[in-house]
């Protein structure tokens, strides 16, 4: 406790880097191993059932698995922080490339969504909280509720009938211009939002309990100084939290959206790897899909550090 | 963040007369409670009697019409045709049994398994348990979808290994939530005076702790049954689930699909469905959150 705050901080950051990679190392081992561990030959079981012998001898050969287990493990480790993920068997395209053209468009998406679910969440949230057991915390409960249990692929599906079909307001599906992103994102925030929302308005209630919100009150501060610096301040370490646990796993929420609407990042891609088995870059997807969460709860607890003084010492 | 016992009476809690007006009263008092328990008890009563109305009724979820696709909201299909003039009300029933078994399968495999992970890990300890919970976090940094869709990509497409796929990524939800209770009763009384009359580890954790930690457990349930309902209907429209023409309502929006834009209703109502059971789960599952006081609210 007597050392200076910072000075901790290497020493625990380099803790989290360790524990992170080896929960990567670990992630990478189980999508590597559990295609090949499974019963019978994944060359047959990717190829399909109709599938000709030379065809699956060949595919056999293409994924390596004519050589022993470890050592097409370690060629996989060494070849993936090279960012050499393998051949799509499908476009026959490096895995890599596949996924850098497919990422900026699930980067843009999920940073818009998430913008809008933040700032929807936290404002309503704590309007919510400031206006407890009243008609509008009802109202928002209600919305939180049907915000996180709303199918997308529904709510997306008819958004595209009333705004782009019946009102030609927004395109239907695909890329082209900045008016195609907005259906997905609006689709994409519903679920963080309700979450955002929620967990804003239970931390403000927390907060606005507390001694020192009674003295800003007691000594006359405006609401605005009240809510905004002290409250929201101190409730804001669960919401971090929160939108970084949240954003880490954004290729996964993206699937749906992204299938839907056409719109061509890392979600629709691994859709189509699976439809067309193509294991090479569901691998590859899944194994970015864990990275950016694994980062991005990194990443909170950094900001958290930074938010929260008291923090830096844990 | 109160903190008020469970089941210990409220402020407001007045001697109710009869049990009707305790009812009243409770519901007055936790209406999302009372909105969720509603809708669940009636999609648990659609899923189990609906299917036997139709069939009474001689209406066949898989029967087509094809010289009237598309039919309108009438008195003979109330909801309306699909491409294939099936009725649509029929299959919706059809469908609701599809999500009660998706949602007890699930919930047995994930609930169960992780609940015995968790109480094992916590009854070992030591190594085990330090392994154990690693391995719940390595699988905890897999988007859900993405490990179900692996998951899938690994087994086939299908109810089935929708069903497991689902129930993978729920089960160290469950590994964490059992061991760490289990570990904060370690120190109970009923704890120890179990070890000292020489119970063995095994009926230590399923007969001592495993009643005084259900509740919590049961809670969990409730708010994945949710997620469950969702998911799964999201990878049977995907395509990865259950397939065509069964009268799975994720699978009955991945058909209606096609169709939007030109016909909606094929499209509205299953989603509608599908929401409507989330919405149910999710208000019963924060409603009994509440109750147990461990909520903010």
């Amino acid at each position: 406790m007597s050392r200076p705050m910072l000075a901790r901080l290497p020493g625990r950051l380099l803790a989290r880097l360790l524990v992170l990679a080896l929960t990567l190392l670990a992630a990478s081992f189980l999508v590597f191993g559990a295609i090949r561990l499974l019963p019978g030959d994944p060359a047959r079981l990717l190829a399909g059932p109709q599938a000709r012998a030379a065809a699956v001898a060949a595919l056999h050969h293409q994924l390596g698995l004519d050589r022993p287990f470890l050592r097409q493990y370690g060629d996989f480790l060494l070849g993936a922080v090279h960012g050499r993920l393998g051949t799509s068997t499908v476009s026959h395209q490096p895995v890599g490339r596949e996924l850098a053209a497919h990422a900026p468009y699930t980067i843009a998406l999920g940073l818009l969504a998430y913008l809008l679910a933040s700032t929807g969440g936290v404002l309503f949230g704590c309007l919510a909280a400031i206006n407890q057991a009243r008609l509008f915390d009802r109202l928002f409960g209600a919305c939180t509720n049907l915000l996180v249990s709303v199918a997308d692929f529904w709510f997306g599906l008819m958004a595209m009938e009333l705004f782009a079909v019946r009102l030609g307001w927004l395109p239907l599906m695909g890329t082209g211009s900045p008016a195609h992103i907005v259906l997905p994102a609006i689709t994409l925030a519903l679920m963080p939002a309700g979450l955002i929302g929620r967990m804003t308005r239970a931390g403000m209630i927390d907060v606005l309990r507390q001694d020192y919100i009674r003295t800003a009150t007691a000594k006359g501060l405006a609401p605005l100084a009240i809510y905004g610096r002290h409250a929201l301040r101190n409730a804001l370490v669960p919401i971090v939290t929160i939108v970084g646990l949240n954003l880490g796993s954004v290729i996964g929420g993206a699937v749906v959206t992204e299938t839907l609407f056409a719109w061509p990042g890392l979600g629709a891609l691994l859709v189509e790897a699976v439809k067309y088995r193509d294991y090479p870059v569901i691998q590859g997807v899944a194994l970015v899909a864990v990275t950016a969460v694994v980062v991005m709860n990194l990443l909170a607890e950094l900001a958290i550090a930074l938010l929260d003084p008291r923090l830096r010492q844990a | 963040m109160t903190s008020r016992a469970p089941g210990a009476p409220t402020r407001h809690a007045r001697p109710a007369r009869g049990p009707a007006r305790r009812a009243l009263a409770s519901v007055a008092r936790h209406p999302a409670l009372a909105a969720g328990a509603a809708t669940t008890l009636s999609l648990l009563l659609l899923g189990l009697f609906g299917p036997l109305l139709c069939d009474l009724a001689g209406a066949d979820p898989l029967r087509q019409d094809l010289y009237h696709p598309f039919g309108g909201l009438s008195l003979r299909h109330p909801l309306g045709t699909d491409a294939f003039g099936r009725d649509i009300l029929t299959r919706l029933l059809f469908g609701a049994r599809y999500s009660l078994i998706e949602v007890a399968a699930s919930l047995t495999l994930s609930c169960g398994g992780g609940t015995l992970l968790g109480l094992a890990a916590a009854a070992i300890g030591g190594r085990f348990e330090r392994l154990a919970m690693w391995f719940m976090d390595v699988l905890f940094a897999f988007p859900g979808i993405i490990l179900a869709l692996l998951t899938v990509s690994l087994l086939g497409p299908g109810l089935g290994n929708m069903l497991l796929a689902i129930s993978l990524f729920s089960l160290p939800v469950y590994a964490r939530l059992s061991r760490n209770l289990a570990r904060g009763l370690r120190h109970a009384g009923f704890v120890e005076a179990a070890v000292s009359i020489g119970a063995g580890p095994a009926r230590i954790m399923l007969h001592h702790v495993l009643p005084n930690i259900a509740g919590p457990i049961l809670v969990q349930c409730t708010v994945s049954a949710g997620s469950i309902v969702l998911s799964a209907a999201a990878l049977s429209f995907l395509g990865l689930g259950v397939q065509p023409p069964m009268p799975e309502w994720g699978a009955m929006m991945s058909d209606g699909r096609n169709y939007v834009g030109a016909h909606l209703l094929p499209s509205l109502f299953p989603g509608l469905a599908i929401t409507g059971a989330a919405l149910g789960f999710n208000m019963l599952g924060e409603g009994a959150r509440a109750r147990l006081g461990d909520d903010p609210d």
